[in-house]
């Protein structure tokens, strides 16, 4: 897909997905495949706001996750957790 | 059932011929098993360790899995073959294995198609009311320890795997021997001296391997089911102190369903049974080198109120 088109994270299969959170980390179960894969509280939180949002804007979602505007480093991050979702399975982007 | 009686009521002669001829229907609650061999192995280790379980006997018993271990000539050994309902899941292995076969195969026909249970490759022992889940891997010193609290009064529902009910959420017991490899052999023997124990496997691919007798405790109440408590997973560690440390849920949950058979087959409904599993249950590494520290630590255990 042409990284430059107007596009948008989505969770194409939402009902196939079960998580389960602790202070600890966050499980999540994917009825598709039956695998499960351990995520970390922020990672967690980050895939529910996709799920319930979709992700347009970056900078959105990590000011969701944080009181404190976004760094350069956190938006570098969320693209790796991005891209990791995509292998994943978890996320798509649509274009819009 | 008709006429069930137990092994024990048979002569050596008797089981044999039986195990040779018709088969045995032997009820190992949940389950009956009709068994099938020629192997006096077979009719040795079932006559000492399966002595005060039912055989059943009519036209109308029902069997769960029909299994037999029978002889096959290798062309430099003899070798023996274990089948379901004519099926040979498995390659050969030695004659002198076929008890041991016996036992692996029938712990193979619960996990791969006993699915009314979600199972969990697990050791699961209970004390008054309350059932400890030993979930590991192959090689961590869990049938050593379950065998080592059996011995000291914990009630063993099983050495093998987890039965866990998806409408109750209980533990439905399977007691049947405990597999000990190697060097646990002589631990447990040296504890235990007048333990009852099968058959020597030599030499199989996990070495030496013998079956421990369930105590007669865990036999009687193999129809009481138990309420799951703790999940404590231990690792044997040679010349170690006791360690203990809380798993954090997450990863406690992800090593469970690791070590379930079949979660995926249960879907959403297994993973939120796996899940509710750990949330209930506080979840613990256990490292042990010394077994009476871990038997010590375990009859300290206090579940949660």
């Amino acid at each position: 897909m042409c990284e430059t088109l107007p596009a948008i994270w989505q969770v194409p299969r939402r009902e196939d997905f079960v998580l389960k959170g602790w202070p600890d980390g966050v499980v999540v179960y994917d009825e598709a495949n039956g695998n499960i894969h351990a995520l970390t509280v922020v990672a967690g939180e980050a895939f529910l706001w996709i799920r319930e949002h979709g992700l347009e804007d970056p900078i959105a979602l990590l000011q969701s996750l944080a009181d404190e505007n976004p760094s350069p480093e956190d938006l570098a991050s969320l693209q790796v957790l991005l891209q990791e979702f995509e292998a994943l399975g978890f996320i798509e982007r649509v274009p819009v | 059932v008709n006429g069930a009686r137990t092994l024990a009521n048979l002569s050596a002669d008797e089981l044999s011929r039986h195990l040779a001829t018709a088969g045995v229907f032997l009820r190992l609650p949940p389950f009956v098993m009709h068994i099938r061999s020629s192997i006096p192995v077979v009719a040795q280790g079932l006559r000492i360790l399966y002595a005060d379980h039912e055989f059943l006997v009519g036209a109308d018993v029902f069997a769960d899995f029909h299994v037999s271990v029978e002889p096959k000539l290798g062309v430099f050994k003899r070798l023996c073959v274990f089948e379901l309902d004519g099926f040979r899941p498995f390659t050969p292995l030695a004659r002198n294995e076929a008890f041991a076969f016996l036992e692996w195969g029938m712990n193979w026909c619960v996990t791969s198609y006993a699915h009314n249970w979600l199972t969990i490759h697990s050791a699961v022992l209970e004390k008054d009311g309350h059932a400890v889940i030993l979930p590991a891997p192959p090689g961590s010193g869990k049938s050593t320890l379950c065998a080592a609290l059996m011995l000291d009064g914990w009630r063993l529902l099983s050495d093998e795997m987890a039965l866990l009910d998806p409408t109750t959420g209980h533990l439905t017991p399977f007691p049947r021997p405990v597999s000990l490899k190697n060097e646990s052999i002589d631990v447990i023997r040296e504890r235990a001296p007048s333990v009852a124990t099968g058959p020597v496997a030599r030499d199989t691919m996990k070495g030496h391997v013998v079956h421990v007798k369930a105590t007669d405790a865990s036999h009687a109440r193999s129809q009481v089911t138990a309420v799951p408590a703790w999940v404590v997973f231990p690792r044997f560690v040679h010349g170690s102190d006791l360690q203990v440390e809380v798993r954090p849920k997450s990863r406690a949950l992800v090593e469970l369903a690791s070590n379930s058979f079949n979660h995926h087959v249960h879907g959403k409904q297994g993973f939120e049974m796996l899940a509710d599993l750990v949330d209930r249950c506080p979840c613990f590494d256990f490292r042990y080198g010394d077994l009476d520290q871990a038997l010590a630590w375990f009859a300290a255990l206090e579940p949660l109120r």
